[in-house]
């Protein structure tokens, strides 16, 4: 590679409070515009910030989980810059002291069936915990912006990186880390689609060996990993051409990805505008974290992916591929805790997660998907097949049921006859096949030698391939010899 | 102050000044700069700065949600609003 | 009945020799033949449905406070529910608030009866008197002078109570030459929550009235901790109804070089004033205190101003025109709403705020400036906090008092910057002070004040109590 890509993150998080960063209005998604604003978060004069404890539990978590000293002292900034989705004209951050500093998260990248090549650390320059803007959307056909506050004064920590990341595979799995351990430490859901995790990509190149940096240029507001991938890919080219070709002159900028045409654009708007008259926040006291207040949030943390992991391999003896996968997702993870906990057999569990619950995922592309299986279904549906009482073909179809229509197992396999006990026909076919295929055997028995009958049982539950129940079978084999 | 930086800070302040706001603020403006030179001389290399008077301890409240006031009463002071929405002219990129 | 204090008109209420009502209606009355302008506009409706319900309370014998079926005026600054609050700005001309400020609340609470609101300094800004979008108010004393329009009111008796935000140090100028007396708290002291906003760190809405007793009374309905308010102290001790007899146990420190460069103006009051205290029993000593320009104290007035307009500009950044407030009449983009809306509505004096308070905050002028304005500060309150050891109080001049002719903006400018070389100290610091008039022999305006410690009202309502007998309005 003639230009070594280098790459930064700054990755926004909305945590997971009921209420705003600093006003009793409530945080959630998906309301009616301008249904949660109270005058504050439209701009009005007169009311003033008081900040929300939650939300500071989950910056600290948020620190914890990625290895950051918490500051005991962080102050509320305010940055200046005029926008309509910005309803006092500033945004309320942490910019001279942020609460977290010089933190590390390890990643795994090439990960594929084989054990992890490369792992990475990358390191953590600080998080700061800030408010969310208000959406400006835009009616198509009509010269107008129509402006909704409900996301403004929501809370978030950003999550700023070193510049350590050096191609998009990288800055993905970062990404993906990220929001796995932030959403074991409840800080946040995380959903990119939703909006409550969006990724600023900081991009230059330069010559590999050399130690300055080039001209950045910075993508906002990302919230997708493809188009991440793609936006990483594009900048490195057109970077490249530019320093190469003459196409054009870098400048530091801040661009918008278009993901529909595959190209990135500058900004007309101020957004490069470098003054922001930070100040300290004349109606925030400082923010005083005690070593109390961290234990305490440390305490409360559960336990985290690579930590669990690990255990999966030590105790269940599973691979590191399935351990990763299972462990590196909460949802996964407490569905796999909880099944593990009804039924002892962790290595179908995770057979029956990996195989059959994530590929009905990846179909639908949901992610959410995870909560259409609970674990007492699971366990009741794994239990059924180690006992034969339905056959993995059945177990299957079940389980599809389960996912899709939210199917109780036992209901089902009666209503769709799916119980190898109740499939006489076949068991009946195979033991008459065996009765007429030995019938040495068959006399044997009839004069007395028992030991023959187990023979008999032994050929019918080889034929079946144990997918029958074999107290079933004994009793069928039982009644054809008379 | 040059009067270039007069103009950086009323384009950033979204103020537009007419010829003669201009010509006063800047003298008025430049007579107040002029005014706070002393404000240099005052030894303050052991001293950090106040924001707050008083020595509060951070100040914090619970995560509750309590709805101050209705979506008509603050539309009621929006100059144009359509659905709920604020309504203004479309931003330029 | 308008010539009683609000004290002894509370009491006549209360024994029923009186209505609020009728008193609600003799001030609407008078308030509408009021020719200085010194209310924006009355709440009649209002303001007679509270007198009837405070009188059906009393007939009770259920009394909230001792204040109850008072009338009293609103600063424009504060917010009432449902009422139209301007700030003076055209920029809020329209705006109808959604909701009530903690101390409205207290005051409706205590059954006090709130009857309009009065004019005032577009957002609080500069105190000249004469930068409110809806005109000039007239000094009742002396019509070819301006006055802060709630000393004014209470100065031509419309009414004997106001609640007004203390800014830059406007209030305790202008009760020096209004005849009348502000209380500037303690800063955190009362809440904040509902103030439209201008110095945020040192602003605190204060007891305009026309005797010290009266403003102890109202400061101690509207004080109390507010939890959203994060800047409120949490224990703020009222001021106990009995006065001291005498000030045998007070040590007041006179700031010498403060009534040294007043020159002449200020040496009747301050014979005069030093005369009456001694006479009650006080200690009083020459206390230095340097007030040059190149001492901290002497740099307060600079110190705040700087403060002033950096908070200023931003608490002012909000107003854009697009979520509520002075919508133009024509604009193409976005940006031209703003632009459009902030420069037809502000004045003169606002917009220089702004300018200059980006220009202290931007990154080159941040240290020089901002930085060391908030550094002088906490100079200026160990200055302060250490004089207040030795002395329970600071006797200081409360203005120059010169006078702000009414035709004269531009020199009214400028005055208002000397004068806040005498109220910026106590702002600053956030400690509580009390402005009153001059004494009625001396004819002089500059006033007296008083600065304590924080906490400390008790001693200002117990000086001004006792050394101010003479009513100095008509």
């Amino acid at each position: 590679m003639k230009y070594e890509l280098v790459i930064g993150l700054e990755v926004h998080v909305e945590m997971a409070t009921q209420s705003k960063l600093f006003c009793t209005c409530s945080a959630s998604f998906g309301a009616e515009p301008n249904e949660n604003v109270c005058p504050a978060c439209c701009g009005m004069p007169g009311l003033l910030p008081v900040l929300n404890k939650k939300a500071v539990d989950l910056a600290i978590a948020a620190g914890l989980v990625t290895n950051c000293r918490i500051n005991p002292r962080s102050v509320f900034d305010k940055k200046n810059y005029y926008y309509p989705d910005l309803p006092t004209s500033y945004q309320i951050t942490q910019f001279y002291d942020p609460i977290c500093t010089d933190g590390f998260i390890d990643i795994a990248v090439n990960d594929n069936k084989k054990d992890p090549i490369n792992t990475k650390t990358i390191r953590i320059k600080q998080i700061h915990i800030e408010e969310d803007a208000g959406k400006l959307l835009h009616a198509p056909n009509s010269d107008q912006s129509m402006i909704d506050y409900n996301r403004a004064g929501v809370p978030l920590v950003e999550i700023v990186s070193q510049p350590d990341f050096r191609c998009a595979d990288e800055a993905i799995a970062y990404i993906e880390k990220l929001r796995s351990i932030l959403r074991y430490a409840g800080v946040s859901d995380c959903k990119m689609e939703e909006g409550s995790m969006r990724a600023d990509v900081n991009i230059s190149v330069r010559k590999p060996g050399d130690e300055s940096f080039g001209v950045r240029s910075e993508i906002k507001n990302m919230n997708s990993l493809k188009a991440i991938a793609r936006a990483i890919e594009y900048e490195y080219r057109r970077h490249v051409d530019a320093l190469e070709l003459g196409t054009e002159e870098l400048v530091q900028e801040t661009r918008r990805w278009d993901d529909t045409h595959n190209r990135s654009y500058a900004m007309r708007t101020k957004e490069n505008a470098t003054d922001y008259l930070y100040f300290p926040n004349p109606d925030i006291p400082p923010l005083d974290i005690s070593d109390n207040w961290i234990a305490s949030v440390r305490n409360a943390l559960p336990e985290m992916p690579d930590v669990k992991k690990a255990r999966y391999m030590t105790e269940y003896a599973l691979s590191d591929y399935d351990s990763a996968i299972i462990a590196g997702n909460k949802d996964l993870a407490d569905l796999f805790d909880a099944t593990c906990g009804l039924h002892p057999e962790p290595k179908e569990i995770a057979n029956w997660i990996i195989g059959e619950l994530l590929a009905l995922m990846k179909k639908d592309d949901d992610e959410t998907a995870v909560a259409r299986i609970d674990a007492p279904r699971l366990a009741q549906l794994i239990k059924l097949v180690s006992t034969n009482r339905i056959n993995r073909l059945n177990a299957k179809k079940v389980f599809a049921a389960m996912y899709r229509e939210n199917a109780d197992p036992l209901d089902y396999c009666e209503k769709h006859n799916l119980f190898s006990e109740s499939d006489d026909t076949l068991i009946k076919q195979v033991i008459n096949d065996i009765i007429n295929a030995n019938p040495k055997s068959v006399e044997d028995y009839k004069s007395g030698k028992l030991k023959a009958k187990d023979f008999l049982f032994g050929q019918a539950m080889r034929t079946l391939r144990g997918n029958g129940d074999p107290a079933v079978i004994k009793r069928l084999l039982e009644e054809a010899l008379g | 102050m040059t009067e270039d930086t007069l103009d950086t800070l009323a384009a950033f302040n979204k103020l537009r000044l007419s010829s003669h706001e201009r010509q006063t603020l800047y003298k008025e403006l430049t007579q107040l700069l002029d005014a706070l030179a002393p404000l240099s001389s005052a030894d303050t290399s052991q001293t950090e700065p106040m924001i707050q008077v008083n020595p509060l301890g951070t100040v914090m409240r619970e995560d509750t949600v309590i709805p101050m006031v209705s979506r008509a009463e603050i539309l009621v002071n929006a100059p144009e609003h359509d659905q709920g929405y604020f309504l203004a002219p479309r931003v330029l990129e | 009945m308008h010539t009683l204090d609000a004290l002894t008109l509370a009491n006549q209420i209360r024994r029923r020799d009186l209505t609020a009502f009728e008193v609600a209606k003799h001030t609407l009355s008078r308030i509408d033949a009021d020719t200085n302008n010194c209310f924006l506009y009355t709440t009649p409706e209002t303001a007679l449905v509270a007198a009837k319900r405070i009188d059906a309370r009393l007939e009770q014998g259920d009394c909230p406070s001792p204040l109850a079926g008072v009338p009293i005026a609103i600063d424009d600054t504060i917010l009432v529910r449902g009422d139209r609050c301007t700030a003076g700005s055209r920029m809020l001309d329209n705006f109808i608030s959604p909701f009530n400020a903690t101390v409205i609340d207290k005051i409706l609470a205590a059954g006090l009866i709130p009857v309009g609101r009065t004019n005032t300094d577009e957002f609080g800004v500069c105190g000249s008197g004469d930068t409110c979008y809806h005109g000039i108010t007239l000094n009742p004393l002396d019509s070819s002078n301006l006055a802060g329009a709630a000393a004014a009111a209470i100065s031509s008796r419309l009414v004997p109570l106001a609640l007004c935000a203390d800014t830059l140090g406007a209030q305790r100028k202008f009760a020096s030459q209004t005849g009348t007396i502000f209380l500037k708290p303690t800063y955190g002291k009362v809440s904040r929550f509902g103030l439209v906003p201008y110095i945020s760190s040192a602003e605190q809405i204060g007891a305009a009235g026309a005797t010290i007793g009266d403003t102890a009374a109202l400061l101690n309905i509207i004080a109390g901790y507010d939890p959203k308010d994060g800047t409120g102290i949490p224990n703020s001790d009222l001021i106990p109804p009995e006065p001291s007899q005498d000030l045998r146990h007070l040590r007041i420190g006179i700031a010498t070089d403060y009534w040294t460069t007043l020159g002449r103006t200020g040496t009747a009051t301050l014979t005069e004033t030093r005369e009456r205290l001694t006479a009650l029993g006080a200690t009083l000593q020459d206390c230095p205190l340097p007030q040059q320009q190149t001492d901290i104290l002497g740099m307060a007035s600079m110190a705040l101003q700087i403060i002033a307009a950096a908070e200023g500009c931003n608490n002012f950044s909000r107003y854009d025109g697009i979520k509520f407030g002075y919508r133009p009449q024509t604009y193409a983009t976005l940006d031209d709403i703003s632009i459009n809306s902030r420069s037809e509505s502000f004045g003169r004096e606002v917009k220089k705020t702004i300018l200059f308070g980006s220009f202290v905050l931007a990154q080159q002028q941040y240290e020089a400036y901002y930085l060391q304005a908030l550094k002088i500060r906490r100079l200026i309150q160990q200055q302060l906090a250490q004089a207040l050891q030795t002395y329970d109080c600071l006797l200081i001049p409360a203005s120059t008092g010169q006078p702000y002719h009414k035709t004269n903006p531009e020199a009214n400018a400028r005055q208002c910057l000397t004068d806040t070389h005498y109220t910026a100290p106590a702002t600053l610091a956030g400690y509580p002070a009390v402005a009153a008039p001059s004494p009625a022999v001396t004819q002089e305006r500059c006033g007296i004040q008083f600065i304590a410690a924080p906490n400390n009202e008790q001693i200002l309502f117990d000086i001004v109590n006792l050394s101010t007998t003479d009513s100095l309005i008509p």
